[in-house]
């Protein structure tokens, strides 16, 4: 009787014992959690509607923000072409992620090489977007137009790639399909190296080729990593800044900025807390055009996934 | 008699090479992996090429690359990186102090593995407490997780500035930790999931002999995902080496070294402005996590995927 009640008490302790350890390792994550991400978007509303004044204070109960905000977007350059910007840069990055899945492909088949190929397309994830930027600068600027001067003489010469007006949108976009697909194809691959070996020798008994293995057999199985590509460039879609900060600072060419370009600029030039108000607005106008376009582009990636289909 | 020879040297030539063939492409080549390998190539020199350029390049006087752009340098100058160590400096804004490159690695240290601590062992320690405690509140965390990760929440960067503003975490290292300690991430799923296979036999044996939780923890289980423990605060470290606009935007008075050449880059000083010495502060940054990734590869590029970090 006397152990039975032991055992109880001993596991009541236990329980207890177990229930403070959670809550104090639990306090601070919580804690932090409610600050930094629940109380952070909840003060994202309010300041949309809050106006600054000169006396450094913010006033509840306003549209002034959202007033101010439409009219930027017809009178001023940087929002009225920051829309389409994002967008066109977001169709290229879907447009270009066949690359990616293509060159991951011919790396989880091993083939010559593959291993070379993973590290040199891995490497621009690991380095900073500052010195990259600063040598592709360099490059599209100074080695590349001397090159094609020196070679082909062109009348009138040509200069920097990233100067010239005609060539700097398509030089920057670029630049993003270049860079970014070492972390594409290391997604790719890792989803490809999921794939049951059995499947693969099935098909291969079966006399396929490696065309058809790769669209009937390998894409289908990789299709939700591409799902979730292309939903999450979607969240993305106009917080994208397209580098533009790391090559021109705040002063890029407002008929090449993105919708993101230009919110962290005027965040970053903001006097005080002056223009939060008028960027939270903006924020949240994102947020209410990206929630259902995500939504539902996930649910649609959803219903025609091959996977899911069969 | 000398035909024949050469027909046999060719042959054993054509031998070697064969061997070589098959040796270097152990499957038979496709129309499609010829393709596929020559845009690989291009793609992968063309980086290449680009890392030695700057490499070269950063080796040029300054009247040697505005006459000699595309060539090799007439004479490698040390110089530049004298003058790098010299002239690479940061100031957040007129008659602010100046920060020396000694400063901007102290800073950048401190701040990398700051960060890395902070979100590592929040993560961990999120993740462990809901995989191991079967109270209702687990599911929460778990949901929360789900749901944030999915939820396109954007655009609160104002909000988030003006909050750490307010709670005077401005410009403060604690402040950058403080933000950076957070369990919303693809890692958290990946713990979980982790903790969650090493089962609880472990940690009952600990009980029995007497361990406690924060003991069962610390001895017991994070020795057992030390490997996906390493590999993240790896990814993790490398972020915050090469994050510049986050240290722009909520730590401006102490540089990293990023944000020290994002400042360099578009110095117009005389000294500083010429290209070469540009490239140089790149490479000076570039080098040190570049050797870490290659000391590190296997782990950072064998381990990472979409689902998560494999064991």
């Amino acid at each position: 009787m006397n152990g039975v009640t032991n055992k109880k008490s001993s596991r009541r302790v236990r329980e207890r014992n177990n229930l403070i350890f959670y809550c104090l390792m639990l306090a601070f994550p919580i804690a932090q959690f409610c600050i930094f991400y629940i109380f952070v978007n909840f003060n994202a509303i309010l300041l949309a509607f809050q106006k600054y004044n000169p006396d450094g204070t913010l006033t509840f109960g306003t549209l002034d923000n959202f007033r101010r905000l439409f009219a930027d977007m017809k009178g001023l350059q940087q929002l009225r072409d920051g829309w389409g910007n994002s967008l066109l840069v977001y169709v290229i990055s879907i447009l270009s992620s066949p690359i990616g899945i293509i060159f991951s492909y011919y790396i989880y088949k091993k083939r010559f090489a593959s291993n070379f190929f993973k590290v040199v397309l891995f490497a621009p994830s690991v380095i900073s977007s500052v010195v990259i930027v600063t040598m592709f600068q360099m490059m599209a600027d100074s080695f590349i137009p001397n090159l094609i001067n020196e070679w082909f003489h062109p009348q009138p010469q040509m200069l920097g790639l990233l100067t010239m007006e005609e060539t700097i949108f398509p030089t920057i976009i670029f630049y993003g399909i270049w860079i970014g697909q070492g972390t594409s194809i290391l997604m790719y691959l890792g989803a490809m190296g999921n794939i049951n070996d059995s499947v693969i020798e099935a098909a291969q008994i079966d006399g396929i080729t490696p065309m058809k293995e790769f669209l009937f057999v390998v894409f289908p199985q990789i299709f939700p990593t591409f799902s979730v590509f292309f939903v999450s460039s979607l969240t993305t879609l106009l917080t994208n800044q397209m580098n533009l900060y790391t090559f021109y600072g705040a002063n890029a060419k407002p008929q090449y900025n993105t919708i993101g370009y230009y919110m962290y600029v005027k965040l970053i030039r903001s006097s005080g807390i002056a223009d939060y108000p008028y960027v939270a607005a903006l924020g949240l106008l994102i947020t209410v055009i990206t929630l259902p376009v995500v939504l539902i582009a996930r649910w649609a990636m959803n219903k025609i996934n091959p996977m899911e289909a069969k | 008699m000398t035909e024949l020879k050469t027909s046999n040297g060719l042959a054993k030539v054509w031998t070697v090479i064969k061997k070589l063939g098959k040796k270097l492409f152990k499957k038979k080549p496709t129309v499609f992996s010829v393709v596929c390998a020559c845009f690989l190539w291009i793609f992968s020199l063309s980086l290449l090429f680009l890392f030695a350029y700057a490499f070269v390049n950063s080796f040029k006087s300054m009247s040697d690359f505005m006459w000699n752009p595309v060539g090799m340098p007439e004479k490698w100058e040390t110089e530049n990186c004298i003058h790098v160590l010299n002239y690479f400096r940061y100031q957040e804004k007129a008659h602010a102090p100046f920060y020396y490159i000694e400063d901007m690695i102290g800073f950048t240290l401190l701040y990398c593995f700051g960060c890395t601590l902070a979100n590592l062992t929040i993560v961990t320690v999120t993740a462990y407490v809901t995989a191991r405690f079967d109270y209702k509140f687990s599911g929460v965390v778990y949901t929360i997780v789900l749901v944030t990760m999915s939820l396109p929440l954007v655009g609160s960067q104002a909000s988030e500035l003006h909050v750490v503003k307010t709670l005077n975490l401005y410009n403060t290292f604690i402040g950058s930790f403080v933000l950076k300690a957070n369990f919303l991430s693809l890692y958290y799923m990946v713990f979980h999931a982790t903790f969650k296979g090493v089962g609880k036999s472990y940690s009952e044996a600990a009980e029995i002999d007497g361990a406690g939780n924060l003991r069962i923890f610390i001895s017991i289980m994070l020795p057992l995902v030390k490997n996906t423990l390493m590999t993240i605060g790896l990814i993790y470290f490398i972020q915050y080496w090469n994050d510049y606009q986050t240290p722009l935007l909520y730590l401006p008075a102490y540089p990293t070294i990023a944000l020290g050449l994002y400042q360099f880059k578009g110095s117009t000083i005389p000294d500083i402005a010429s290209p070469t010495i540009k490239l140089g502060a790149s490479i000076l940054v570039f080098l040190p996590i570049f050797i870490v990734f290659l000391i590190f590869q296997n782990r950072i590029i064998g381990n990472v995927s979409i689902g998560g970090v494999k064991e």
